[in-house]
């Protein structure tokens, strides 16, 4: 393989992983409730007003609406931006969606050949997302009360950019769902399972001791 | 990349929200950060809109801005010597699936590149060509096709170790 046929390859490999990540981001960002947000965030901003008294050209009929974004302007620059957004949270995320077809119990469960790859192959990607000691400990904390990411900074006693790549993995696994609340993410579990499948797996390493 | 043209803000936004996020993220940053980053770029670029000629430049030279200040305050807030070591930039923990998965291949690709060279790859892989990338890093554009050479040399060899390619 000569030198530029090389390179030609790591390109079609460099571009396809890129490709990947705009299609990841494009899965992943929702795209009008951020128009909405950082317009509220330009209204709300010092001078927001001045530049742009004339009102919202366009405006995106999503969620919640107009309404948050006319109390914005009026109130103090932080307040509003809590405010605006918390009037702009989804009740289900648009990233994870349903859950209630999962709830079933183990006993209707099919046999393992029964089940198709792609389904075994999301167990155990769920799994896998569980599988670390710290996401383990973010679960059992989110059992109790939905919970911010400062708050699991403190309960747990580990830096806040590690709670927060742990955190990601669960969200992509569909374990946690995050809402936007003013400046923070409020984060939940996403279905009473995945508090049983780490309580189980705890309960059962107790009987065994 | 074409840059002209009247075009209204939600246009614009939406045509190019995820490429401003792919573009920070590939340059390591990570997606909140890219998030919060581009979200205070596009609102002062939405009251400003008037006024700014050249938008998609704009954009990322400022939210680029943004992410490096998000960056700075965080590791600044940072007290303890071992965490301010490691930089927004590159978490990383004893966690496999940390290190495999949080990232996007591509940004793995290109992690550990020498800045120059990650930047014109990113910038080549953005759809810019030479002569653009020349012009907005003010060097030649020989220099530009050098460092693409390099820093896809670089990829190769790290593909190598990987095994399964040349």
């Amino acid at each position: 393989m000569t030198e530029s046929e090389r390179l030609a390859d790591v390109e079609r490999v460099l571009r396809q992983a890129d490709d990947e990540l705009a299609r990841d981001l494009a899965a992943r960002t929702d795209v009008d409730g951020m128009l909405v947000r950082v317009k509220r965030r330009a209204h709300a901003a010092p001078g927001g007003e001045r530049a742009r008294a004339s009102g919202i050209p366009g405006t995106v009929p999503a969620h919640g609406g107009e309404p948050g974004a006319s109390a914005a302007q009026g109130a103090q620059e932080m307040g509003a931006l809590l405010l605006a957004d918390e009037s702009s949270v989804e009740p289900g995320s648009p990233l994870l969606g349903e859950s209630d077809p999962h709830r079933r119990s183990a006993r209707t469960v099919p046999a393992a050949e029964a089940l198709s790859a792609r389904v075994l192959a999301g167990a155990g990607d769920l799994l896998r997302a569980l599988a670390a000691p710290m996401r383990l400990a973010i679960v059992l904390e989110l059992r109790d009360a939905d919970r911010c990411v400062h708050e699991l900074v403190d309960a747990l006693g580990v830096a806040q950019p590690l709670i927060g790549q742990h955190l990601r993995i669960l969200k992509a696994a569909g374990v946690v769902h995050g809402e936007r609340r003013g400046r923070e993410v409020v984060y939940r579990l996403a279905d009473e399972h995945l508090a049983h499948i780490v309580t189980d797996a705890i309960a059962h390493l107790q009987e065994r001791r | 990349m074409d840059d002209s043209g009247p075009e209204s803000f939600d246009a614009f936004f939406r045509k190019h929200l995820i490429g401003e996020l792919q573009h920070l993220v590939r340059q390591g940053f990570s997606e909140a950060c890219a998030e919060e980053a581009v979200a205070e770029s596009m609102a002062n670029l939405y009251r400003r809109w008037d006024e700014i000629e050249r938008p998609l430049a704009w954009v990322r030279r400022t939210a680029r801005c943004h992410a490096l200040d998000e960056v700075r305050s965080r590791q600044a807030q940072l007290t303890g010597g071992l965490e301010r070591d490691i930089a927004d930039l590159r978490y990383h923990d004893e966690d496999p699936v940390i290190g495999q998965e949080a990232r996007a291949r591509v940004v793995q690709l290109l992690a550990g590149l020498p800045v120059r060279r990650r930047t014109v790859i990113s910038a080549w892989l953005d759809g810019f060509d030479d002569h653009e990338i020349a012009e907005e890093l003010q060097i030649s554009e020989a220099t530009v096709r050098s460092h693409r050479r390099h820093g896809l040399r670089e990829i190769a060899a790290k593909l190598g170790q990987e095994g399964g390619r040349p």
